[in-house]
């Protein structure tokens, strides 16, 4: 059994490697070949915002979320979540790296990212905010960890290898009450992601386009990043624990039927914005790009997406399998149904930026599509490969299955 | 612990300290607007635009956008309708002209558009008075010069596209050579020099006037007194420096 998980581990390690690597070619292509002409979009060529935004959005709503899920046991008393508080903080400083390399590297002018904070700042541009608020949470949760870690870091200090050298540099700097720090730091990190979070749904809800238009965009937002959050959880610890070859039972289960709640009820109201949304924006007395901009996702180009990938595969199905007993009280059940609502939350990203720019277009032309470029899915694979990468490098190096 | 707590207060102070420096850098910036005591408009007419490109061709040899590519910093639409009522039953057929390529000339195009109303309307950047794409540019890559026309500083544009978003006129676009965007600069480096735009000098039927509209008899003034003039989209509240007469409603955006 110990060599088969080994052989398999290492097969893993090669695929996650192949496709980081394919995923550098595609930002490389990106780079050195125009990419744009694809669609005709007013005057200007091709949606300006596509996959790749849609993979930003969707690593910055799951850090947000894994934060605040991590933080309901850390900091807000949720005793019943404490076991899965390390994973929860692992995955969200993975996902937020790879959601700010994601849009670093989907700029055009790479080396002049910084430019958004120093030198040339423009405090009117949400964007702006959002990038001050989102550099701040990552230093932040970064100094969260290290408090939340450090007694278990002291222990692993012993450890031979990588894993007690490692120990050994992150424990120079001395501390003391670090759970209690950690809990005060903890407050502050899920306060400034919570800010950055709903500085991007500001950064959509301020254009007026009729889709995103809006001040309930970014308390939508939350709510998502609530939803991505909880599921993520489940599924980064329901696949520990199955790849480590444990049961899940005991505590980890407690908390695992406690996402379910959580995940099940944020669920129940993402349905019930989603329609009001719909029947607000595309009701005849609304503006006629309102309802030309609802129109594209009712029965245009991506009527597919929403109503197969979001609503059935992303919130019906499940709701269905959380509220089941037979399902929903399984540890298997609560994963599958997380993972068909991260499946559907990749697509409502990739609507919500994408579909959201359809009406730009102006009456009688077309609307397009969305628009998967080969490129872009390359490095939307190395992306996602090199998060689970990361993940699975800091669970090896950090103490996360010595008990807190 | 102590280290902890430093570095806690460290960055609320890095927060507290940019808010009245970013908030200064604004403001000044945005002031300089309209200092020259010039104020520059374009009067399209509508009803001269013959839609034969000659604009767009200008445009792009100075300006250098690529012929080919079917993006341009000013472009013409041409509309065709079959008139209903209600009005919005109306069919509405558009193509629009952002190449060497006329697609009026289409044979196509004149066969569907017989007995037909149709009608051009010549397109560019609006160098709004309050403009989204300044509002949204994270780097201040854009912005306002003394005479109040928007420009594009491309040095500084990371080219991160939130103005093509935010841009409700869809004039701004990602140049595929340079990496940053582009739009009309009203030939900036031209009027400088007390020249016209190119568009301006290249249109046969005069149906583009360009000039400062706080010069009482400059031709702008002119028009602007003599002609019922509206702007595109005006419940954006962007106030556009692109002034149309006769446009037809059906021209919604």
């Amino acid at each position: 059994m110990g060599d088969n998980l080994r052989k398999l581990e290492v097969i893993a390690g090669l695929v996650l490697v192949i496709l980081i690597l394919i995923g550098g070619l595609g930002v490389l292509q990106m780079h050195t070949q125009p990419v744009m002409p694809i669609e005709p979009f007013e005057s200007a060529v091709g949606i300006p915002w596509r996959t790749l935004v849609a993979v930003y959005v969707f690593f910055v709503v799951s850090t947000t979320g894994l934060c605040i899920v991590a933080s309901l046991g850390e900091v807000f008393g949720f005793t019943k979540l404490e076991p899965i508080v390390k994973e929860g903080l692992l995955m969200a400083l993975v996902t937020i790296l790879i959601g700010l390399m994601t849009i670093g590297l989907e700029i055009e002018q790479v080396t002049r990212g910084y430019y958004a904070m120093i030198g040339h700042v423009n405090a009117k541009s949400v964007m702006f905010w959002m990038i001050m608020f989102y550099v701040l949470y990552v230093v932040f949760l970064i100094v969260e960890m290290w408090f939340y870690f450090y007694d278990d870091l002291l222990e692993q200090r012993k450890s031979e290898g990588l894993r007690g050298l490692v120990a050994r540099i992150l424990t120079i700097p001395k501390a003391t009450d670090t759970k209690d720090f950690a809990r005060v730091i903890g407050f502050i990190t899920v306060f400034t992601a919570i800010v950055a979070h709903s500085n991007l749904g500001a950064l959509f809800g301020v254009n007026y386009l009729p889709f995103w238009h809006g001040p309930l965009l970014p308390v939508y937002f939350i709510l998502s990043a609530i939803v991505s959050g909880a599921a993520l959880t489940v599924i980064g610890a329901y696949l520990t624990d199955l790849i480590r070859g444990v049961k899940i039972e005991g505590e980890r289960y407690e908390a695992i039927q406690m996402l379910r709640l959580v995940l099940g009820f944020s669920l129940v109201v993402t349905i019930f914005f989603t329609a009001w949304k719909l029947v607000v924006k595309a009701y005849p007395n609304s503006t006629l790009l309102s309802r030309e901009g609802v129109e594209v996702f009712l029965s245009g180009n991506f009527a597919f997406n929403f109503w197969v990938m979001e609503v059935l595969i992303g919130l019906l199905i499940p709701l269905i399998l959380l509220a089941v007993p037979q399902t929903g009280r399984k540890a298997g059940g609560v994963f599958a149904a997380s993972l068909l609502t991260i499946i559907g939350i990749f697509f409502l990203r990739i609507d919500l930026v994408m579909g959201g720019l359809v009406p730009k277009l102006i009456t009688g032309l077309r609307f397009p599509s969305p628009v998967y470029h080969p490129f872009e899915l390359m490095a939307t694979a190395g992306f996602f490969a090199l998060a689970i990468f990361l993940y699975y490098i800091g669970y090896k190096l950090l103490p996360m299955e010595v008990e807190g | 612990m102590k280290k902890g707590k430093m570095k806690r207060r460290n960055f609320l102070k890095l927060i507290a300290g940019l808010i009245p420096i970013t908030a200064f850098t604004t403001l000044t910036k945005a002031f300089k607007a309209g200092e020259s005591g010039k104020s520059y408009v374009m009067v399209v007419d509508v009803n001269k635009c013959i839609g034969c490109g000659k604009c767009v061709i200008a445009c792009k040899t100075e300006n250098g956008v690529p012929m080919e590519l079917p993006l341009s910093r000013t472009w013409i639409e041409g509309y065709s309708v079959e008139e209903k009522i209600p009005i919005s039953e109306s069919e509405v057929k558009k193509k629009v002209l952002s190449t060497s390529e006329n697609p009026f000339l289409d044979k196509d195009w004149i066969e569907d558009t017989k007995n037909l109303k149709t009608f051009y309307v010549p397109k560019l950047c609006n160098h709004c008075i309050n403009a989204p794409c300044v509002n949204v540019c994270p780097v201040y890559a854009r912005f306002y010069t003394r005479d109040g026309i928007v420009l594009v500083d491309k040095e500084t544009c990371i080219g991160c596209k939130y103005c093509i978003v935010a841009c409700p006129y869809g004039a701004t676009f990602l140049h595929p050579e340079q990496g940053v965007t582009d739009k009309c600069t009203f030939c900036y480096h031209r009027i400088e020099r007390g020249l016209q735009p190119a568009c301006v000098l290249a249109c046969p039927t005069g149906a583009r006037v360009f000039g400062d509209i706080n010069d009482e008899n400059s031709e702008v003034s002119k028009l602007v007194r003599g002609n019922k003039v509206s702007v595109l989209k005006p419940e954006e509240g962007t106030f556009p420096r692109v002034l149309y007469i006769g446009l037809d409603s059906y021209v919604v955006e």
